[in-house]
This record gives structure tokens, C-alpha cells and sequence, in this order.
């Protein structure tokens, strides 16, 4: 077994735990057999994905090549919404489409990729298409205003600003960086050996964390594997509304509670090597969900199932990581952002 | 020689944020060190350098010894977390398009920095005093520190004596046990603050200082190099007492066969009594006279074979000296307990040695790494109540209420009778105390393995391995069960491999 450590990665922040899945999904799709995952021990814990074939070369030029390949202009992430018009395709959250003659060409595009996918089996493209949801056209409120923002995943925290979009201007242009590198430089950079950030120039602002981590200079690579990352945490689309304390039409987002744009996202801490299939039925659990809810005010979170602890502890949970989702800038397109995480210890050990 | 920082909060309260603004609970070792790096930095006793000021030398070796040298302990005052959410309006001194007038100022809400109320002092400890000229740095550099956290929080900073309330655990992991996981400085840091504050400082290029349209206020980044976290947890509580305080340890000069055990200790008592002669204390004889109360242990007579992972290996005999008797009682013992040389049974005398003194709670050896110390009883254990009645009862409930009676003085229970039972056992199972693999001995004669009892009463001699939670120590001798005193219910260790255990705890 070669281990791969994700050196830069640690547990506080939920672009960590991101980049991990992402990578681990990724590696996994590309073929590579017996992928695992793990965290270390002690007081300064790193993810590791460890597999018989994990060297630095093989996995730095399997990401350069998923990203590569994301790149081309006949692939997903390079449609746009009609011609003419850059902004992407399969983003989850767009600007407001006011006509029907818009919604059935968006439709009809958004099938179209879907249908190419399932014909060439790209089961990771489809599970990050389906994780991140589309624009809700099913979502209205009393006075029949739409609100296209329901249907995508909370995790998907790009601000909405001056038109931008997740797909245009995360996954392109962080494609493009990843896929314009070398696989050495790739790896280098998931290993924590080097920080380039190209799409946001190095900056001290950079925003290229998009909602994972505080702004600042991320590697590219880094975050391209975390924006992937997002394939393993399915919503649930959901129409019914409710207004007394809040709207509830939006899609449930597998590690996140709490309702609308703030409340909390989650992941867990494990013992042992799990394969991603294990992580993806530990974090669609509602025993995840209920205990990482634990200590938050009930009317946030629902009921709570005291014995949510054991089961993950029998699972070899050893701990839930929760961030606090916080909100800066405009109320109307505000930027969202994932705090540094809570532990909460299932006392496992 | 111990040596200690001590922040006093001038206002009551502390304030600081990490990460996005969070709060932060209280100072951790990196913000002390950052704070005592600004002081040398900046204040009287920082020196000249190009058209700035640098820490003098020798308190850039006070902060590099800091780097290696991680407080031990920091005593934490109580605090009291300021709950609510309050925003703070500011004008940020920049200029905005929107609104009528087109120079009006910006004025932005962020969230304020929420504070924590404190009672006392804040204080950093290291077991060994630094070397002189470190700790003469440090004390003039102390008071030269304004606040800790942001300027609203005004501190006195000092080297004085102070007890942590919590110690450093170097063998900590992350995700499991309690404490402060807090953030230390490790070499390095000294050179990533002043580096980072360089770049804060400088001042931009002339392209990137002009106006724009939409201006923001950024702030400078947070400079996470050449940080750990350390885990400052509270130490462990005192194991509490023993049931017995002491073993004498007779060597033997043969093994008892396990069926004999009652029988000889039955002798070897006897015997003791004799020697002691009238007046034997109520602890040894077991006769109490009406009325008087009964403490939860007295003298046990135990044996130990050969096989067990005793002192030397050999057979012994063993007398337990409870903690409850009084000193007068345990001398009178003592006294008597090095002329007991020959001990007549049925099946013959059985001679004994001299014996030594061994404190109970470091009888046994020390569990091996990698596993638990768990407990066999040998040769068996016999509940001390018949089953009580309404509701389940099972051999492993009789095995923790035993263990409770025996731990007394730990484990209390309210009700009477079959009430009290039940609650007994399951306070003990409260207190860690987990029963596996409990079985009931069938062989011939039950009556060897007890001395004497209420003649309707059901003999139950059962075999189990236990776990005593946090009753007691590893190294605890201890006897369990209607024939604790007399042979029988003694607790051999058994040392499971951790993952095994960690299973049967389940």
C-alpha cells in the first residue's frame, strides 16, 4: 500500500474533508483499484488516501487528466446555456430565466448532457450533476415568484454576484489550471509541497476555496478535487412550502442542516480505511445528520435520536466535524462560507 | 523550580476571534506569543533597524525558547461565553457611489467581536524555569504587553507563581478524549509573524493603490505558519480507594488445589484469631455484636496458585488489611501475623513463611501494552443475594452488585431490599463496571467454595471476567462475592488486547 497524504489538509477546515472525497472519487473513477481512506492519529491529523498504486505520479497524472478532459470544449462543464449566452449549462443556480421558452431549452440542453453521459457511462460526471441540482422551476412562493435557488445543493456556496455562476467560473477556469499543469505539479500540489493559485492569482482574497475555507490563496488542484467532492453528498428535491418559520421547498443537502443559505454543514471522522462507497453510506446516514446536529437549539434541527452516537461509534466514527455557515457581504447575493469546524466526539475509543 | 506568566484581564473580560471572527474562548499559548513578539516589536525595549524598530536580541531568544518550549499547563479561570449576536456599525473610511449623494461614507454592520466574561486570571506554566537570561527577557517583556486578543480587552501580563488548572497531554489525539485544544507556536513562528507583518506593512505599488469603483476593506491575512495544536486537559481525578489497603503475603510452600481454598482459609483464620487471642478485633473474627455497623470489608484470606501473575511466582496466602479498620485493629493484626508459621487442615499442615506487606493498589503487575486489564474470578465467585425479585436477573447482575458491595463506599444506591439490589447493580454498571462470560459452575460438592450460609439460601458458584471501569486501578487487588473474606471471589487480572476488549465494552 503507498500512502498519499494530503499534508496542507487539516480537519478544522471543510475544504480538507472535501478534497479528500474529491480526490478519493476521482482516483476511483479513473480505475484505480483498492482505494482507501483514512485519518491519522494524534493532535495533528491529516486525510490520507492509500491504495496499492498511490504514488505522487500516478495520482497527479490521473487528476491532470480528469481535469484535462473537463476542459475540451465538447465536454460538460464548456456548454452553455444557449449560444451566445457563456454562462454554463449545468450550473445550479443561474440568473432568472423569465420566459417558458427558456426553461424547455434549458430542458432540452441540460437532457441532452445528461443523456451523453449515461450513454458513455461517466458515472462521476452524473453523480456530481445530480449532487449539485439544477434551477428549481418547481419552486414558488405564495405570490407565484420562482425561486430558482431551491434546487441546488447547499454546498455549492459560488456567490452569485455580477452574473457569476459554479460551473463558469469555478469548474472551467479551475479545469483549465489543473489540466495546463504537469502531473508532477499537480500532485505537488495535493501533497502540500508547493500553493498555486493561478485562477485567483495568488491573491490574499482569493476566492477560489469557494465557501470551503476562508479566502486566500488555494491550491488549484487542491480545489478542484474539493469542488468534486461534492459528488458524494446527494440532495433531495423537495416542493412542498411551507411559510410559518421558513420556507422549506429548497432541496435537502446530504451534510447540511439547518434551513436556507445559513445553518451548518457536516462530515465525519473515521477509524480505519474506508472505501468511498463506505464514506458515501456513512454521510447519507440520518444518524450522522441527527448526531452532528448535537448541541445546536431543537427548532433549528428537528428531533434528535439518542442513539445516533452508538451506531456511528460502532461504525467507527470516531467524530463529527460541523462547520457554521456563514454569510458576508450583500443580502442579496451574499457570499456564503463554511467556518472553521467543531469537533463533536462520538467518544468512541 | 516552576515558572509562570499570569494575565490578568483589567476589564473582566476577554475578547479575540479566530478563523472568520469566531470567538475565541480564551488566550492560547500562539496568541501569548504573538502578543509578548508585538510587545518586543514595538515597545521600549525594541531596537533600532533601517527606519523601523526589531525585537532586540535577546528577546528574540526568549520567543524562540517559547517555540520549543510549549507551556506544561495554563490555568484557565472561569468564564462566561457573551451569547448574543451584536453587529457593529462602522465607517470604514471609504467612500460609496450608491445612494443620493454620490461621496457618501460606507457605512458596514460585521458582526462585533463577542467576549468572555472572566473571573481571575489566565496563566501559562512551565515545570522547569527557563534558563536565566530567557526568563530575565521575559519579565521585562511581560509588562510591556497591552491587551491580548483586540485592544478591547486590556491585560496585565506578569511572571508570577501560579497552579494550571490544565496539562499538557503529549500523547493526545484530536478526535477522542476531552480538553482545550489550543493553538501553540512551534519554531518558526517568530520569522512567519514578522514576515507576514512585513507584507502587511509595506506599501503597495502605486497601480494597485488606485482608486476603484467598488472598494472593500480587506483584511490582512491571518498567518497560520509554523502553528500546532496541543491538547491542555484536565489531570485525571485520584483513583479512588481501595476496598483493602494492604496484602500480607505468606509464601507458601505448596499450592492449595482450588476446591480447598475455603477450607484452608477457613483454618488459616482460625488460626490468626488464636494468635491475636482474646479480643480479636470484629474486623478479623467477622462477629460483630448487635447494633453495631458493619463496614463493607474485613479481613480476606485469599490464596494464590502458582499460575497467577503474582509476586515471585510462587503460591502464597494472602491476608487483606481493609481500608475501614481502625489502627488499633491493624496493629493487633500485624502483630499477630508474623507468628502464624503452621496451619493445621484435615488433609494436613500446611507451613507458611514470613510474611511481607504489599499496598493493595500496586499488587498486580502492570497491564502489557496494547491491552486492558480486565478481571477473572478465581477460582469462582457466589453471589452474595439470592435473585431479586419483579424483573430480570441475570449472573452478570449478581457480579456487579457484588462489585458494588464491595466498593461501597463508591457506589451508592437508594431504596431497600430488592430495590437497592437493582440499583446497586446498575450504578455499577454506571461506574464502567461491564460483567462477560459469566458461568455458572457445576461441580459436585458447591459447598466447598463458601463457608457458611443461610441453609435455604441457593449456592450459585459462577465464573466471569469483568471490567471495573473506573472503580479502580490496573494494579488493585480486590475480592469479590459471599466468600470475598474466606477463598473464594478473588480477582486475577486478565489483559485483553485493546481491540477485543473495546468490543465486549460495546
Amino acid at each position: 500500500m503507498t500512502n498519499f497524504v494530503l499534508a496542507t489538509a487539516e480537519p478544522k477546515t471543510m475544504l480538507s474533508h472535501m478534497a479528500l472525497y474529491g480526490l478519493a472519487a476521482i482516483v476511483e473513477d479513473s480505475g484505480l483499484d483498492d482505494v482507501r481512506l483514512f485519518w491519522t492519529g494524534g493532535m495533528e491529523s491529516r486525510p490520507v488516501l492509500t491504495a496499492p498504486r498511490a504514488t505522487p505520479e500516478t495520482i497527479g497524472e490521473i487528476v491532470r487528466a480528469h481535469a484535462a478532459q473537463r476542459a475540451t470544449p465538447d465536454s460538460w462543464p464548456s456548454r452553455a446555456v444557449s449560444d451566445g449566452e457563456p454562462r454554463a449549462l449545468m450550473s445550479p443556480r443561474l440568473s432568472v430565466i423569465p420566459s417558458s421558452e427558456g426553461w424547455s431549452s434549458l430542458q432540452d440542453r441540460r437532457r441532452d448532457v445528461l443523456d451523453r453521459l449515461t450513454r458513455s457511462r461517466a458515472l462521476l460526471d452524473l453523480r456530481l450533476l445530480a449532487a449539485l441540482g439544477e434551477p428549481s422551476y418547481w419552486s414558488l412562493n405564495r405570490k407565484g415568484e420562482r425561486f430558482q435557488d431551491d434546487g441546488a445543493s447547499r454546498l455549492e456556496m459560488q456567490p452569485r454576484n455580477q452574473g457569476s455562476e459554479f460551473v463558469g467560473n469555478r469548474i472551467r477556469p479551475l479545469a483549465a489550471a489543473v489540466a495546463a499543469r504537469t502531473a508532477a505539479a499537480v500532485s505537488d500540489g495535493l501533497l502540500g509541497r508547493s500553493c498555486r493559485d493561478e485562477i485567483g492569482k495568488d491573491a490574499a482574497t482569493s476566492r477560489t476555496p469557494t465557501g470551503f475555507a476562508s479566502p486566500g490563496p488555494t491550491d488549484n488542484a487542491l480545489a478542484w478535487c474539493a469542488l468534486w467532492g461534492i459528488s458524494q453528498f446527494p440532495i433531495a428535491q423537495r416542493i412542498r412550502i411551507r411559510v410559518r418559520g421558513g420556507r422549506e421547498g429548497f432541496a435537502i443537502t446530504t451534510g447540511h442542516i439547518g434551513q436556507g443559505t445559513a445553518g451548518h454543514c457536516y462530515v465525519p471522522i473515521w477509524y480505519g480505511r474506508w472505501r468511498t462507497a463506505r464514506l458515501r453510506s456513512i454521510v447519507a446516514s440520518r444518524q450522522l445528520r441527527e448526531f452532528a446536529a448535537t448541541g445546536l437549539p431543537s427548532e433549528e434541527v428537528g428531533p434528535i435520536d439518542p442513539t445516533a452516537c452508538q451506531w456511528l461509534a460502532i461504525r467507527g466514527v470516531g467524530a463529527v466535524v460541523r462547520f457554521t455557515v456563514e454569510r458576508f457581504g450583500s443580502d442579496s447575493a451574499p457570499e456564503r462560507r463554511a467556518a472553521l469546524g467543531e469537533i463533536v466526539k462520538t467518544g468512541r475509543r | 523550580m516552576s515558572f509562570a506568566i499570569v494575565a490578568e484581564p483589567l476589564l473582566g473580560v476577554y475578547k479575540g476571534h479566530i478563523g472568520d471572527g469566531q470567538p475565541d474562548p480564551l488566550p492560547s499559548p500562539a496568541r501569548l506569543h504573538a502578543a509578548l513578539l508585538c510587545a518586543a516589536a514595538q515597545g521600549v525595549r525594541a531596537v533600532a533597524e533601517a527606519d523601523g524598530l526589531r525585537p532586540c536580541d535577546a528577546d528574540r531568544d526568549a520567543l524562540r525558547w517559547l517555540e520549543a518550549n510549549p507551556p506544561d499547563g495554563i490555568a484557565v479561570p472561569q468564564t462566561l461565553r457573551n451569547g448574543g449576536a451584536a453587529t457593529a456599525y462602522r465607517k470604514e473610511g471609504l467612500v460609496v457611489k450608491e445612494g443620493r449623494n454620490p461621496l457618501s461614507d460606507k457605512l458596514i454592520g460585521k458582526p462585533a467581536v463577542r467576549g468572555v466574561a472572566v473571573t481571575g486570571r489566565f496563566a501559562w506554566t512551565w515545570e522547569q524555569s527557563p534558563p536565566e537570561p530567557v526568563a530575565a527577557a521575559l519579565a521585562e517583556l511581560c509588562p510591556e504587553v497591552p491587551y491580548l486578543g483586540t485592544s478591547e480587552s486590556p491585560v496585565l501580563l506578569s511572571v508570577v507563581d501560579a497552579e494550571p488548572t490544565h496539562r499538557l497531554d503529549r500523547e493526545a489525539d484530536l478526535f477522542t478524549g476531552d480538553g482545550l485544544d489550543l493553538a501553540v507556536a512551534v519554531t518558526g513562528r517568530v520569522d512567519a509573524l514578522e514576515a507576514a507583518h512585513r507584507a502587511a506593512s509595506s506599501p503597495p505599488p502605486l497601480k494597485a493603490d488606485a482608486h476603484r469603483s467598488s472598494e472593500r476593506t480587506e483584511p490582512p491575512p491571518v498567518a497560520t505558519a509554523s502553528l500546532t495544536i496541543g491538547r491542555y486537559s484536565q489531570p485525571q481525578p485520584p483513583p479512588s480507594p481501595t476496598p483493602w489497603a494492604s496484602a500480607l503475603l505468606f509464601p507458601l510452600e505448596r499450592p492449595i488445589p482450588p476446591e480447598s481454598r475455603v477450607r484452608c482459609a477457613v483454618a488459616v483464620h482460625r488460626t490468626l484469631i488464636a494468635l491475636v487471642g482474646d479480643g480479636a478485633p470484629a474486623i478479623l473474627t467477622g462477629v460483630y455484636e448487635a447494633g453495631v455497623p458493619r463496614p463493607a470489608n474485613r479481613c480476606a484470606i485469599q490464596f494464590l496458585g502458582p499460575g497467577a501473575p503474582a509476586v515471585g511466582g510462587a503460591a502464597a496466602v494472602l491476608l487483606l488489611l481493609p481500608r475501614e479498620a481502625s489502627d488499633v485493629d491493624l496493629a493487633l493484626i500485624r502483630i499477630a501475623a508474623p507468628r502464624l508459621r503452621v496451619v493445621r487442615v484435615a488433609s494436613g499442615p500446611f507451613s507458611v513463611g514470613v510474611p511481607v506487606e504489599v499496598p493493595a493498589d500496586r499488587f498486580w503487575p502492570e497491564p502489557a501494552a496494547g491491552t486492558e486489564r480486565w478481571w477473572q474470578t478465581d477460582p469462582v465467585a457466589v453471589p452474595d443475594t439470592r435473585p431479586p425479585r419483579g424483573g430480570r436477573w441475570s449472573l452478570a447482575d449478581a457480579a456487579a452488585l457484588s462489585v458494588a458491595l464491595v466498593w461501597r463506599q463508591e457506589i451508592s444506591a437508594l431504596g431497600r431490599g430488592d430495590a437497592r439490589y437493582r440499583a446497586l447493580a446498575e450504578a455499577a454498571a454506571g461506574r464502567g463496571v461491564r460483567v462477560q462470560s459469566a458461568v455458572r459452575v457445576m461441580d459436585g460438592d458447591v459447598g466447598r467454595y463458601v463457608h457458611r450460609v443461610h441453609p435455604d439460601t441457593l449456592i450459585q458458584p459462577y465464573r466471569a471476567i469483568l471490567g471495573l471501569g473506573d472503580l479502580t486501578g490496573p494494579r488493585t487487588i480486590a475480592a469479590i462475592g459471599q466468600s470475598r473474606h474466606l477463598g473464594g471471589g478473588l480477582l486475577v487480572p486478565v489483559d485483553l488486547p485493546a481491540d477485543i476488549a473495546r468490543r465486549m465494552v460495546r
